[in-house]
């Protein structure tokens, strides 16, 4: 059994990353069609002189990162309290936007924010599109916190407390220099899954916030192109990397 | 002490204010949508109705539900079947078992869009597949192996399977391993021990690995979407339709918020017999 | 004796049972003082409730003749040595004993430097200033803890059973050791266990708990010899009960006839069978069984015994060596 295991298991390895290492290759490809007809970094060059997709990207970034700096925050506090002492109606409230449908999270935000708008002369936009990102990766971030609480030693705190430093300066001084490596690898998971996201964007983002992912998207859709091809290669490579530095920062 | 509760409270108003003002009131916002009527040109509008959920029980969109529950039921079968032995190799795996299991993990925290577009580069008429096969003879003329429902399944199994592995993985990795021998040792082959021993103690992380592929699967959009070409209309594509093409947000809430309840309904059900996240 | 430490009446109750119940001690300036019990009697509780880190359901703790209530554990000027030390894991040990120091406003560092230095000099750890916890040793961590209390000069220092986590040996060595480092230092300790060796070795005097209540507070020599309890007698050693009264072993003489003649027959005497003699270096274990059915256990040096199994021998002991006790253990 255990040799039947491990071919299977070989196999199951290799059906999750053919794909992404097929696309990758052939991102090399000089030939748009399938068949392989020599080496290029012609469509990498493509893709960096795209100008919109080159906006696109920057898009992204700015909301991943401004998604990311107050996620981190929000969820760092709140996983913190959560740990001194449980609050049954937050923890479920976050655990539902865990399970919710992201179509589900996308249409209520757009009916909150078109409600909304009412109120104010406001649009879509950039800013609509990092709220909703911190709507949904919040979540992420507090479990990341809540799963390095679990190993942490209370007594660490009420030492520091006994020693003479109040509330802040506990938090301050031994809470989050332990803390740090968890912190930085929520935010690293909160940052894959903000530039990653489409469903929630696409509904939310306004006419000139378009980003990566939805211009990837219509990309997609019209056929394939090896400007993508280039394109998923570079990011899989990137967020790859961002991932096994996270959970590097986690098992620290 | 009363600072204590003070500092706690002020640590989780942040997470709460996001938690109500861009959870809950939209979910209450697209609530009231859904009892609202259409406007001729979108936009939402009083008299207050019943319509958009009793146009939801029509067959036609009865349809919907039921394919979604479906293609959902049945890429959480083929997940689970496939995710099983692998949980179990890594498992029994004597070193490198974090590792194995990052690996597993690790396509899933890249681009599911592009994971998504991978399989649509291996498939389409023009796709890898295809080409390789008429090289080598095998066909004439490609194989429509895209856009249909075979499509959407392997996508959706493609999509989630490191979310089945995880939790087997959980369960299976807290087996005793002399439970194995002990049935081994009383005469049983390893396959008997498998489904008398192995697959009746891994119920919790089965549940678990179920609810976290079936709710995702039920309300996917980008798969059926890209790998069904937009011919496979499940719950979460009807959605998306009725809040941009179609413009009619009261009948789209509705639905968004069918799918929520069958949602929250599988999980409440599954979550008696699973591993809790949270 | 002027006391610096003073439990009135202390309680902490929970919904299910009390953890502390109306407890009254008094720690003395520069006393070495044990609280001793079985785990769960509630001597963990009532040095959180020293420290601060639990509130008191009814009752005051009063330090150095200011009350403690409504004091966070950073305003009081106790020190806590924690089980398993809590030394914090990111900081040097020079920083980890720095770090009450340095919460104080206008402290100058050099000042800190030296006072850190003398400290680490006291628990005989100086040179391993820039080390790291998880470099240490069990032995030495622990001394990294006291250093990072003591140097804060607290009233009272409250050690939470410091030495459960050493092996055997070491734990010898340390006992030694922290009884001299309190009288050097000069500084009351009170300090929890559960081993009632470790208590009556160190103490100046030790208080005795059980389920929440304190049984008996005196000298080691005054709890082994004039127990006012079962509880406490029991605790302290092994106990005889013979002919209703309690004894210990080795004020119980054992003969084969009635020679002697203060074995006579009286009601400081009983008869039994030797059921095993046990030969344990400094002394023998005779262990018998009595006419109606319970054990007596008496401790002779070799020369007094020369009894086999299966014998009927004569036990006998003095009326002094009788406990008087209260209640049930």
């Amino acid at each position: 059994m255990r040799r039947f295991l491990s071919v299977y298991a070989g196999a199951a390895y290799l059906f999750l990353y053919l794909p992404l290492a097929v696309l990758s290759a052939f991102s090399f490809n000089s030939s748009k069609i399938a068949t392989w007809r020599g080496f290029t970094f012609d469509w990498y060059r493509s893709v960096f002189h795209n100008r919109a997709l080159l906006e696109g990207t920057v898009n992204s970034l700015i909301i991943a990162f401004a998604a990311t700096v107050a996620s981190t925050v929000i969820g760092t506090l709140a996983g913190y309290a959560l740990w001194k002492k449980r609050s049954p109606w937050l923890t479920n409230a976050l655990y539902m936007s865990l399970l919710a449908p992201e179509i589900v999270t996308g249409v209520a935000l757009l009916a909150l924010f078109q409600w909304a708008f009412r109120f104010g002369h406001l649009r879509l936009g950039l800013h609509t599109v990092i709220l909703a990102h911190i709507s949904f990766s919040l979540v992420y971030v507090v479990i990341v916190i809540l799963a390095r609480l679990r190993t942490f030693d209370p007594a660490l705190e009420e030492a520091a407390s006994d020693l003479g430093a109040n509330r802040w300066q506990v938090f301050r001084h031994v809470t989050i220099p332990l803390l740090l490596p968890a912190i930085l690898a929520a935010a690293l998971l909160c940052f894959t899954v903000s530039f990653d996201d489409y469903v929630i964007t696409s509904l939310v983002a306004g006419v000139d916030s378009e980003t990566l992912p939805m211009m990837i998207y219509a990309m997609a859709r019209k056929g394939v192109s090896p400007e993508v091809n280039a394109l998923s290669a570079m990011i899989t490579v990137g967020l790859g990397v961002l991932i096994l530095v996270a959970s590097r920062l986690e098992r620290s | 002490m009363p600072s204590n509760m003070r500092l706690r409270s002020i640590f989780l108003a942040p997470a709460v204010f996001v938690m109500i003002a861009l959870f809950v009131v939209p979910l209450l916002i697209t609530l009231a949508y859904s009892f609202l009527t259409r406007g001729p040109y979108g936009g939402v509008f009083t008299p207050w109705t019943f319509e958009n959920y009793q146009r939801a029980l029509d067959p036609l969109y009865l349809v919907i539900l039921w394919r979604s529950v479906w293609l959902a039921a049945v890429s959480t079968l083929f997940c689970l079947i496939l995710a099983f032995p692998v949980a179990l190799y890594i498992a029994r795996a004597e070193r490198n078992k974090a590792l194995l299991l990052n690996l597993v993990m690790l396509p899933f925290w890249t681009s599911f869009l592009i994971r998504t577009y991978a399989w649509m580069f291996l498939l389409r008429d023009t796709g890898l597949v295809n080409v390789a096969l008429e090289g080598l003879h095998v066909i004439h003329a490609p194989i429509p192996l895209l856009f249909n429902d075979g499509a959407v399944v392997l996508g959706l199994v493609y999509g989630f399977l490191p979310f089945m592995v995880l939790p087997l993985y959980a369960t299976l990795e807290k087996l005793d391993p002399a439970l194995l021998d002990a049935a081994c040792d009383l005469g049983a082959t390893p396959w008997v021990a498998l489904w008398r021993v192995i697959v009746p103690l891994s119920k919790p992380g089965i549940a678990a690995g179920c609810v976290l592929v079936f709710i995702p699967c039920l309300g996917a959009y980008l798969t059926p979407d890209l790998m069904g070409g937009g011919k496979t209309v499940m719950l979460g594509n009807l959605v998306q339709s009725q809040f941009t093409t179609a413009r009619d947000w009261p009948f789209g809430a509705a639905i968004s918020l069918l799918l929520m309840l069958i949602v929250l309904v599988v999980a409440r059900a599954l979550e008696k017999q699973s591993e809790k996240l949270l | 004796m002027e006391s610096i430490l003073e439990l009135l009446s202390l309680s902490k109750h929970y919904s299910t049972h009390r953890a502390v119940d109306d407890v009254a001690i008094s720690v003395r300036k520069a006393e070495f003082f044990s609280l001793v019990g079985p785990s769960g009697c509630g001597k963990t509780t009532t040095l959180r409730l020293i420290a601060g880190f639990e509130q008191p359901t009814s009752g005051e703790v009063v330090l150095d003749g200011q009350p403690m209530a409504g004091l966070a554990p950073h305003q009081r000027n106790v020190s806590m040595v924690f089980q398993n030390y809590a030394l914090f894991p990111h900081l040097t040990v020079e920083e980890n004993v720095a770090f009450g120091l340095e919460r104080r406003p206008n402290m100058p560092k050099q000042q800190i430097r030296q006072e850190v230095g003398e400290a680490l000099a006291l628990v005989q750890l100086s040179g391993k200033e820039s080390r790291f916890p998880n470099q240490l040793s069990g032995g030495e961590r622990q001394r990294v803890a006291l250093a990072r209390s003591l140097v804060l000069r607290p009233k009272v220092l409250l050690l939470d059973e410091p030495l459960s986590a050493l092996d055997a040996k070491l734990r010898k060595e340390m006992r030694h050791e922290l009884k001299k480092l309190q009288r050097n230092v000069g500084i009351a300790f009170l300090f929890i266990t559960h081993d009632q060796e470790e208590a009556l070795s160190l103490s100046d005097r030790v208080g005795v708990m059980n389920k929440g209540k304190l049984e008996q507070i005196g000298t080691p020599k005054e709890l082994y010899r004039q127990p006012k309890s079962r509880f406490v007698a029991e605790f302290l050693g092994e106990v005889n009960w013979l002919n209703g009264a309690c004894v210990r072993p080795e004020a119980v003489c054992v003969s084969r006839g009635l020679s002697d003649p203060a074995a006579r027959a009286t009601a400081h005497s009983t008869i039994g069978i030797v059921e095993s003699v046990t030969f344990l270096g400094s002394f023998v274990r005779l262990e018998a069984k009595l006419p109606d059915g319970s054990y007596c256990v008496a401790e002779l040096s070799q020369q007094d015994c020369d009894f086999a199994a299966g014998e009927t021998v004569n036990f006998w002991w003095q009326a002094a060596d009788e406990f008087r006790l209260s209640g049930n253990a």
